[in-house]
């Protein structure tokens, strides 16, 4: 799943224009953006990271991009750890 | 429509000062590896100025064109530090900019956020057998 501080209407033109098959959520108050310490309060919108979770809610995996976001995703890394799952 | 979203200067965000440091600590090593070109390129450039000199102005553009050859290796000098400073140059090893790190707490914290269709998600609702890669974006697409 992916989640940003974007609006209910641009998540889901995101889903729609990116063609995505996974759920995409849209979180403009920063309700979990702050859970996970990924807010930026001054801007108000979400900062570039990535988590993979294991079932038990441990975590086996973190980046955090924050402003760097255009240096994303580093998906070899990333199937690497989840494909260890 | 929306409000504008320009990158705000990293050093807002606490736990980056100290990584970002790495990406000038390039600079030196650029520097020194383009050094030994220019000098070597320097004595092509003024062979071909002699010759332009005991040639007829038929040969003026191709030894423009072999000046303009000797001045390349100078190029990567000024391009270095943009391309270091921006993060877009030449794909470094997979060890160097690595925004990988301990997870800032022990188990994921629970929420609940409606997805694109304004259904309510939370994170069991989420969890696939094997777990959950939860990807946290800029937004703005």
């Amino acid at each position: 799943m992916a989640v940003s501080a974007d609006s209910q209407d641009d998540a889901f033109r995101t889903v729609e224009s990116q063609g995505l098959g996974f759920p995409l959520l849209s979180d403009p108050q920063g309700v979990l953006l702050r859970a996970y310490q990924h807010w930026d309060e001054r801007a108000g919108y979400g900062l570039a990271g990535t988590f993979i979770v294991r079932p038990d809610r441990s975590i086996v995996f973190y980046e955090r991009d924050a402003e760097r976001f255009y240096r994303r995703p580093r998906t070899a890394r990333l199937l690497e750890v989840a494909r260890a799952l | 429509m929306r409000t504008p979203r320009v990158p705000a200067p990293s050093r807002h965000d606490p736990t980056h000062g100290p990584r970002s440091v790495n990406h000038s600590a390039n600079h030196p090593a650029n520097h020194s590896a383009n050094e030994p070109a220019n000098h070597s390129a320097s004595e092509p450039a003024n062979g071909a100025v002699n010759l332009a000199r005991r040639m007829t102005k038929r040969l003026t553009t191709p030894t423009l064109g072999l000046a303009l050859l000797a001045f390349m290796p100078l190029m990567p000098l000024s391009a270095g530090p943009i391309a270091c400073a921006s993060g877009t140059g030449t794909p470094p090893p997979a060890h160097r900019n690595n925004a990988e790190r301990p997870p800032p707490f022990a188990l994921a914290p629970d929420f609940s956020v409606p997805d694109a269709t304004g259904t309510p998600r939370d994170l069991a609702s989420l969890m696939g057998p094997k777990g959950l890669v939860l990807v946290l974006y800029r937004g703005h697409w």
